[in-house]
């Protein structure tokens, strides 16, 4: 339009004389007609700009004099010949100089200008400076290309797919695990990625970045036993029978990636073969497995020598220390069934057999042997019933021992003389269980230790020897095969509550 | 008098046994290793027996299973001993039964003191 507006101006309309003029000093763009022998006629105010010469200073020149380096005069004069050919779409982008001597780089769009007989007589070329554009092009291409390296050498197979689902990245790692090659698979989509693993296209973990509806449908199809959410990151793990020679233990990790505004643009996903890490894991519950059962055997003998040891004979003193024999050889079955639990919760053998059970009568009966030490430390243990207290369908020997660890603990921990409340709740389909005790309060530090292995709270009474740290590592694993959850709050003058939940059905 | 067999390999566990079981007027019969438990078992005909599952000889499944195929081990009061409470154990004992109904019966001797022991056996008699 402005092309054709400008020639209308040549052809002197007057009325448009005054339009044609202010569209040329006014346009951002560079804008300069040059004559049949390539100097310019008109050198607006943006050309000036550009390139640092004057109005004055430029016309009557010939580019080659001014603007046009040595190295583009071979390119320029090519453009120049088809343009007096009648060429509408010679246009170029080259490198030009200012006249303070910078390259920069420019974009020339071209039009040849004709008299009505068709003769050119001029060109009118509108010019704008891309030397910043194609350095941001540049850098962005670069540090794509940078980004793309780092991912190719990470040491974890690995892969990005967009939000479509296509495969933008496949490194190196991933292409070695897979025996799948970058190039047969980038830009593809369709769960192709899922191939090499599972034989088959599927919706695998990144998906379910993607789209966490799916998790209902992974998870009925058997594909992972189980999916940890923390933060955005969702990982698994599982056997890839289809990987390597005899399959391999992995383990996969999906996060979302976003682009600046915030937008979800993709996904990533690292899978690691931690086969040998799980043969070590493995070997050492097999071992504890192992040495606890054997040590069962000499324990067994101690209890029952010692009961059936007669006590006749001997003074108080005497039977006070037989009797603490027998609590310490107690104390070390008890640290051994631990063990064996533990070992079986590693490696998937704890049994949870599940049957309508009656949850009040569970959390009565389970630990009377408890309230004794209650007694000694002159506690009083509440009992309060909120709702309806029907069954539960979960397994009565897990819940209660699970159950007799808090309680025991809250005990434990108890202050002299203080209350423990043990309160049930019912809701809709679950019961809350809570114990509120008075003791030393659970400190930050150590809120995030406390359902760990082998950990015990420096709150823990100095002659409290029982405490194997096992507790409520297995207390939480049971409680969670029960389909439960578990958690605490603790806080100064208000004492600690453990609170836990069974599934009504 | 009720007669009760007890195998067991490991001595001291197995003198605390047959004391027990002796002086709650029980006659006792003992064995130290599977062979000579499954021998004793035929031979004596007991009211029950106490099995120890790991043995020397003769693994007490393997006595279990050939008991099984005697008629009178057929319906031989069974329940077993043992320090093992893994599923794989208690699905191996069901497979077998143990008497009476086949009803599957395992005592963990480190959760269970020799009063409890002998309750456990009087109930089983009904006595």
């Amino acid at each position: 339009m402005k092309v054709k507006k400008l020639k209308k101006s040549i052809d002197k309309n007057k009325e448009q004389e005054n339009i044609q003029e202010l569209l040329f000093k006014k346009m951002p763009i560079g804008c300069i007609l040059w004559d049949e022998k390539f100097r310019a006629k008109l050198w607006n105010p943006a050309a000036e700009k550009i390139f640092g010469y004057s109005t004055k200073e430029a016309l009557g020149k010939h580019p080659y004099d001014v603007i046009v380096p040595k190295s583009a005069q071979k390119q320029v004069t090519t453009i120049w010949r088809r343009l007096l050919q009648g060429d509408t779409s010679a246009n170029l982008i080259n490198e030009n100089n200012t006249k303070k001597g910078e390259k920069i780089v420019c974009q020339w769009i071209n039009s040849p200008i004709k008299k009505s007989d068709g003769s050119v007589v001029g060109v009118l070329s509108m010019v704008s400076d891309v030397t910043e554009k194609q350095k941001y092009e540049k850098n962005i291409l670069e540090s794509q290309k940078r980004l793309a390296s780092i991912i190719d050498f990470l040491p974890d197979a690995t892969f990005v797919i967009d939000t479509q689902g296509k495969v933008v990245a496949w490194n190196k790692a991933i292409e070695k695990m897979s025996k799948m090659k970058a190039k047969d698979v980038l830009g593809k989509g369709n769960h192709i990625y899922a191939l090499p693993f599972y034989g088959k296209r599927k919706p695998i973990l990144a998906d379910l970045v993607l789209h966490p509806e799916l998790l209902k449908k992974i998870f009925k199809k058997d594909t992972y036993n189980f999916i940890k959410k923390e933060g955005e990151v969702l990982s698994t793990e599982r056997f890839l029978e289809k990987v390597g020679e005899k399959g391999i233990y992995a383990s996969g990790k999906a996060a979302p990636l976003y682009d600046a505004t915030g937008k979800l643009s993709g996904v990533v996903e690292l899978v690691r073969d931690i086969t040998k890490e799980k043969e070590l894991d493995k070997a050492k519950t097999e071992f504890v497995s192992m040495a606890s059962h054997q040590l069962r055997t000499p324990l067994s003998s101690i209890k029952w020598t010692l009961e059936s040891l007669n006590l006749d004979g001997l003074d108080a003193k005497n039977k006070e220390k037989i009797q603490d024999i027998y609590s310490s050889n107690e104390r070390l079955i008890a640290l051994v069934n631990n063990l064996l639990n533990i070992t079986r919760i590693e490696s998937g053998k704890m049994k949870v057999n599940k049957k309508k059970s009656d949850l009040m009568k569970i959390i009565k009966d389970s630990c009377k042997g408890l309230s004794k030490n209650a007694q000694k430390k002159k506690q009083k243990i509440q009992y309060i019933f909120q709702g309806n207290m029907g069954k539960v369908f979960t397994d009565p020997i897990l819940l209660s021992e699970a159950f007799c660890n808090i309680l025991g603990n809250a005990i434990d921990y108890g202050f002299e003389k203080s209350k423990i409340t043990v309160k049930i709740i019912k809701s809709k389909d679950h019961y809350l269980i809570s114990i509120h005790n008075f003791g030393p309060v659970i400190t930050d530090a150590e809120k995030g230790n406390i359902f760990t292995k082998f950990y015990r709270g420096p709150g823990s009474p100095a002659h409290n020897f029982s405490g194997s740290g096992l507790g409520l590592f297995f207390t939480k694993a049971t409680i969670e095969a029960n389909g439960g959850k578990i958690w605490f709050e603790s806080a100064k003058n208000k004492g600690t509550t453990f609170y836990f939940t069974v599934p009504i059905k | 008098m009720k007669k009760i067999l007890i195998v067991e390999d490991e001595e001291i566990m197995l003198k605390a046994l047959v004391e027990k079981f002796s002086s709650e007027g029980f006659e006792v019969v003992q064995a130290i290793d599977g062979e000579e438990g499954l021998k004793k078992a035929l031979r004596e005909k007991p009211d029950i027996i106490l099995l120890d599952i790991l043995l020397p000889k003769m693994d007490g499944m393997v006595v279990l299973k050939k008991l099984r195929e005697d008629t009178w081990g057929k319906h031989a009061k069974v329940i077993l001993l043992t320090n093992v409470s893994d599923a794989e154990t208690v699905a191996m004992g069901a497979e077998f039964g143990t008497g009476e109904g086949e009803v599957y019966e395992y005592l963990v001797k480190t959760d269970w003191t020799l009063d409890e022991v002998v309750q456990k056996v009087k109930n089983r008699l009904q006595i």
